[in-house]
């Protein structure tokens, strides 16, 4: 794919570049000609995922042992002419909600119990398995895929590797980290309200939430039954299509699994954006008080170059905007009070401190709100639905501000914030966030590209189209200062 | 609209909710009750009179074919 390098900041300028970086569709094309193998390609990788764990706290558990093993059947099948797909000898992070067979699953808790999903793999684990990949580890999550970081519970606290001070965001915080540091070259996040996209957001990469029913979510300890989701991470737009048409398809095993055709997405993405309509939402996604103009500008200036590219866009609103930030988190806090209700009552003290306010948020709700909030969705819905009659994506900032230092974070913030991400949750739609430029101070800012159902190629397809005259994706945290850090 | 008395309510739902929690969590839940409750109270919009919930239910997935 070409770049101009086009960039906006001296920080960005001063990132640098290194063949260790590989998008999965540089490795795949390396590995098939001879240039590397996967085990090369593993070891490497988990080598440095081991020297920078303690710096970064990407994973949970790294299984190194196991990965060389399939990467070395990667490059005996390769010897033997067998070709899998993009997937073989690719080392990928697994979000530590998803069960894996030869790693324990912890969610982040000593309240999960380690037997949950011992000895097997997830439906989307095991078809990544079967196309060849190779799994580094059990990448951090924020506990049960909600809470924040507590130190003292024993489990990696995660660090943003463009600066340790700030947060990754979460809740598949360790995947976020891990594509951006070379630490996998994709991986599984989850997404119920923006986990998949605010790390991809602010540790700057891609990360695609899915279509509800896309990908069978069985095999993942659940959030938030009725908007919970599995998305690929990684560098590129490019490389989450190749992970999600392997991801992608029907299983019985998910009851909301959705038994729709999955096209080949990577080969859908031709740089052809003409004629594309845009809808830009102004009212509280543009002219929040709380968005920071930096992250404003960025995405207007990414626009601009997508209507270069021959789309046309056009301001417009989207009305109850607010509202359906509220209901995305009233509907996800019922949800997962309910999973969470007896364990709550009866082992407290063994969520994080800063899990446990959260999820107790649950009980402050009545059964009436609940009901409430599922026919807010539908109006909600209806509106984005009429939206869709005239435009083929909409656009907004991925989060309003970029990531923030750690020591400023408060669960309560959630309720004053805005959010642009959960409401793609509510309406089940396609949402991919990918890099948009950079802040005058170094930090990854993002832009969100939203589609109607199961138009997953169409917001991959204008994601590549950007990163095709763009490389934010490509620029990678000074990691190299970390292992200083880590010693 | 009356003023919540949000020590008061926090305190039942605790209770209601069998949750015992430490006097900080407790002064969190405190003070965020009132917006909490504002934002559920804000979904209760009037165009939403004639609207389904987005929940279904079908009771023939129970006896498959």
């Amino acid at each position: 794919m070409s770049t101009d390098l086009s960039m906006n900041s001296s920080a960005a300028d001063a990132a640098s570049h290194s063949h260790k970086f590989l998008t999965i569709a540089d490795a795949a094309a390396a590995l098939r000609d001879g240039s590397i193998t996967s085990v090369a390609l593993t070891a490497d990788i988990v080598e440095k995922a081991t020297a920078l764990n303690p710096a970064l706290g990407a994973y949970v558990t790294i299984t190194g042992d196991a990965a060389l093993a399939q990467a070395a059947a990667a490059d005996v099948a390769f010897a033997a002419g067998n070709d899998f797909g993009p997937l073989q000898g690719i080392p990928l992070a697994i979000k530590d909600i998803i069960a894996m067979k030869g790693a324990g699953t912890t969610a982040n808790s000593r309240v999960l119990d380690p037997a949950w999903g011992a000895g097997t793999d997830a439906p989307v684990v095991a078809r990544l398995r079967a196309a060849g990949s190779v799994f580094v580890g059990k990448s951090t999550t924020s506990e049960f895929a909600l809470g924040m970081p507590d130190a003292s519970k024993g489990f990696p606290v995660p660090h943003n590797p463009w600066d340790v001070e700030r947060t990754p965001a979460g809740s598949s915080s360790g995947t976020g980290i891990a594509v951006a540091a070379g630490l996998a070259l994709g991986g599984l996040g989850t997404d119920t309200g923006g986990s998949v996209r605010g790390p991809a957001c602010v540790n700057g990469h891609t990360g695609l939430k899915v279509t509800f029913g896309r990908v069978p979510k069985s095999g993942v300890v659940p959030l938030a039954f009725s908007l919970d989701s599995i998305g690929p991470m990684a560098r590129s737009a490019y490389d989450c299509a190749l992970l999600l048409e392997v991801m992608a398809g029907y299983d019985a095993s998910d009851p909301n699994a959705a038994d729709v055709e999955v096209p080949k997405y990577s080969e859908l993405l031709n740089g052809d954006i003409d004629g594309l309509k845009i809808g830009l939402p102004i009212p509280y996604f543009f002219d929040h008080d709380q968005l920071e103009p930096e992250v404003r500008d960025a995405v207007l200036s990414g626009v601009q170059q997508l209507v270069g590219m021959g789309a046309t866009s056009k301001e417009m609103a989207l009305p109850y905007a607010a509202e359906a930030k509220d209901a995305n988190m009233l509907i996800l806090g019922a949800e997962a009070y309910a999973y969470h209700r007896n364990n709550l009552v009866n082992r407290w003290e063994d969520y994080g401190n800063l899990t446990r306010p959260t999820l107790a948020r649950g009980a402050f709700y009545t059964a009436a709100d609940y009901a409430q909030a599922s026919r807010f969705r539908s109006m909600w819905s209806a509106e984005v639905a009429k939206a869709f009659e005239h435009y083929d994506v909409l656009i907004t900032p991925s989060a309003p501000s970029p990531a923030q230092l750690v020591k400023d974070m408060d669960p309560s913030q959630r309720l004053v914030q805005p959010s642009y991400t959960g409401h793609w949750n509510l309406t089940g739609l396609p949402a991919v966030a990918i890099p948009s430029g950079f802040t005058a101070s170094g930090l990854p800012l993002s832009m969100q590209i939203i589609g109607k159902p199961f138009a997953e190629a169409t917001v991959l397809k204008v994601a590549d189209a950007l990163q095709r005259v763009t490389n934010w994706h490509l620029l990678h945290p000074p990691v190299e200062t970390l292992y200083a850090t880590a010693a | 609209m009356p003023t919540l008395d949000s020590e008061a309510i926090v305190t039942g739902l605790l209770a209601a909710a069998q949750l015992t929690v430490s006097p900080q969590e407790k002064a969190t839940f405190v003070k965020d009750y009132p917006l909490m409750r504002s934002n559920a109270d804000a979904l209760y919009l009037a165009e939403l009179e004639f609207v389904e919930p987005a929940v279904t239910f079908d009771p023939t997935v129970y006896y498959p074919a």
